[in-house]
């Protein structure tokens, strides 16, 4: 079934051309990599789906809600920004209460924090603010945050940039687990390694253009290649900075 | 090496945003000096309206009267008694009345009565200069009438050192009879009761109104406003959200200010205000001046909020609190100086318009019972807030809240 359906996607910030006319899909508990280099138009994409940025042309369907529909799609997603912080002043608990507050009423609010609570595996340090939180800390807050209303399509712009193996390792570990689960995820990323581990299928976005898209697997064989960075490199010709 | 940072710190400090404000600070002092200084100048002008009604017609009270009519106006003087009191009744003035038998007592080593009823303009700072003009008069005239009796008349008696006795009669002030009071002891009761609100009022707005911006500047660096604009609520509740949030820590935090200002406030006030009767407000009418007082502070907070979305991150937002502080002191500074119906029409337009004057004038509107002029603020002060509500959810709704880009697709769409 299909959960995302984007077609000829356009985004124009005044001049600069962010997107020219991207076209993908993704089904159903399949976790779906955009990769791209820096200024690809990764994040204007997802900002898009997530519903805070208007598009400037092409189609973009949800659960078969128009993209204007933005009440009906905002109550089934859940977007984390990249390099995104948390309210500094607020203490981890009272962040998560904030957040289950606008999807759940009444008594299912305590187990969706519970849940949350364990995603964020923050323990007792949830009691302190946010302001003495490492930035793996923090990470792991906000994924608690994105995934503890068990949305239908999660939409997380790189979400393990800038974390060691350790915490970016248990960050794709809860997302694959939610995934079997039947959450729907799209993942922006530039780490070739992560992508590798984590997404089902994968578009190569380049400029503003889509230029590969596919099962990981089936992308290798069709590029001889031993990783995507060598499908790209293959794919759009020069050796691109990731 | 130390060059290096300090080239660093001023280039990251002065920006042009900075640099805008101070000019804009700078403008806004300048003509605030201008009409501080115009209202010196009508201090040493030196003339007010004085009418003096002798009614003793005497060598004495003659020679007295035309020492005092020296301070007049001297357009004033030319005019018949009925434009003269018309004059009055407009412009402020006082009439002194030399009763009958002032040169008797005199002569005879006793006073000579003088009464006075003064009319006031209003009641700001600058209202009160004719009178302060008269008073001064009333002394040289005194000490010239002294050299007279001494020099002309020969007497060495140590009264005519003292040869007056004022009574100040009525003050009136916009159809309202204050009984027996000195003007001065007027201002000094009046002007700090109607100055305790324009107080509170920038307290309220500079508290909560930096809040709302720098949390708009920290919500942009931290990309919590992205999440937040992803959750399943209204544009709409968002912008009042925040609003209304502001306003509450402001109230919470001037009402603590309050309190301290209202102990140092009493000090002043229990020795005067049995000294002469005063409009007692009701609690009607301390409703009225809490409602402006709340339609104010939304509507600033809304503007702050405006100023908020122009906010990067949490340093320029900082620098944008000086606009709205700025737009406050012009009030402040107006109203304190003279009352709103005395300002020229423009000067009128300009506080009219900002809405942070009407809260700052009720009192004086309330003690003269210009009601209707409240009900005009209040009124505006809504609509204003109303107004810039949905600019700010429009605003809400573009790109622009991410992108900081994109303004002109705001206008090109059809506003409301
Ligand atoms: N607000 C904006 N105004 C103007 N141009 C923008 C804006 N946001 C993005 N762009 C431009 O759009 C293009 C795509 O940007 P985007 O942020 O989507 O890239 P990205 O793939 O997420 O890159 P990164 O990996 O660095 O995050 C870039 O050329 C960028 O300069
Ligand atoms: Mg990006």
């Amino acid at each position: 079934m299909e959960v995302v359906k984007v077609e000829n996607l356009q985004k124009n910030f005044g001049k600069v051309e962010a997107l020219r006319g991207i076209s993908f899909e993704c089904f159903k508990g399949e976790i779906f990599g955009l990769i791209g280099p820096n200024g690809a138009g990764k994040s204007t994409c997802l900002r898009i789906l997530s519903t805070i940025l208007s598009k400037s042309g092409g189609e973009v369907k949800i659960f078969d809600y128009d993209i204007s529909k933005k009440m009906e799609i905002k109550k089934i997603i859940s977007y984390l920004p990249e390099d995104a912080g948390a309210y500094k002043n607020l203490k981890g608990i009272d962040y998560l209460k904030f957040f289950v507050n606008f999807f759940i009423d009444g008594k299912d609010r305590e187990k969706t924090l519970e849940y949350g609570i364990e995603l964020s595996s923050l323990n007792e340090r949830l009691n302190d603010k946010i302001e003495t939180y490492s930035k793996g800390m923090v990470r792991r807050l906000l994924i608690a945050r994105s995934l503890m209303v068990e949305p239908k399509l999660a939409i997380l712009d790189e979400p393990t940039s800038g974390l060691d193996v350790i915490n970016a390792t248990q960050i794709r570990d809860i997302i694959k687990k939610k995934a079997k689960e039947g959450t729907t995820f799209i993942v922006s990323s530039h780490n070739m390694l992560e992508v590798d581990y984590l997404c089902d299928r994968i578009s190569l976005i380049n400029n503003g253009l889509i230029v590969e898209s596919g099962n990981i697997g089936k992308l290798k064989e069709k590029y001889k290649a031993q990783n995507i960075e060598e499908i790209f490199v293959k794919v759009v010709g020069v050796k691109n900075d990731f | 090496m130390i060059f290096n940072i300090i080239k660093k710190e001023v280039k990251e400090l002065l920006t042009r945003s900075t640099i805008i404000s101070l000019i804009f600070v700078s403008f806004i002092l300048g003509s605030i000096g201008n009409f501080v200084s115009k209202a010196e100048e009508g201090v040493s002008n030196r003339s007010a309206n004085i009418i003096v009604d002798d009614k003793d017609s005497t060598e004495l009270s003659e020679v007295f009267s035309s020492l005092l009519l020296k301070f007049s106006d001297k357009d004033f003087l030319e005019k018949s008694l009925d434009e003269k009191i018309k004059r009055l009744e407009k412009e402020g003035g006082a009439i002194l009345i030399l009763e009958k038998g002032f040169q008797d007592s005199i002569l005879k080593g006793g006073k000579g009565d003088v009464k006075i009823e003064w009319v006031l303009k209003g009641i700001g700072l600058y209202d009160f200069i004719s009178s302060d003009i008269i008073g001064n008069g009333l002394n040289y005239s005194k000490n010239d009438l002294t050299k007279y009796l001494l020099l002309k008349k020969g007497i060495k008696d140590e009264n005519i050192l003292e040869p007056l006795k004022l009574k100040n009669e009525n003050v009136k002030v916009k159809g309202k009879v204050f009984k027996s009071v000195d003007p001065k002891l007027l201002y000094s009761f009046l002007g700090k009761q109607t100055n305790f609100v324009p107080v509170i009022i920038m307290m309220l707005l500079i508290m909560s109104g930096g809040m709302i911006i720098s949390s708009m500047g920290m919500e942009k660096e931290n990309k919590t406003l992205e999440t937040l604009l992803t959750m399943p609520v209204e544009r709409r509740d968002i912008v009042l959200g925040k609003i209304i949030g502001g306003g509450f820590v402001g109230i919470i935090m001037a009402s603590i200010y309050m309190v301290g200002f209202y102990n140092y406030m009493k000090g002043f006030k229990g020795f005067i205000s049995n000294s002469f009767d005063i409009k007692v407000f009701s609690i009607l009418d301390y409703t009225f001046i809490g409602v402006s007082i709340f339609l104010s502070l939304l509507s600033g907070l809304s503007l702050c909020l405006l100023l908020g979305i122009f906010a990067k991150d949490y340093k320029s937002a900082q620098t944008l609190t000086m606009p709205v502080s700025i737009l406050a002191l012009i009030p402040f500074f107006l109203t304190m100086f003279r009352d709103f119906d005395s300002l020229s029409l423009p000067l009128k337009v300009i506080v009219f318009l900002i809405p942070f004057s009407h809260p700052m004038m009720s009192l004086k509107l309330i003690f003269f019972e210009q009601y209707r002029m409240l009900f005009y603020g209040i009124a505006y002060n809504l609509l204003f807030f109303i107004l810039l509500s949905i600019i700010l959810v429009k605003i809400f709704n573009t790109d622009y809240i991410i992108t900081g880009k994109g303004f002109e697709k705001l206008f090109k769409r059809r506003f409301f």
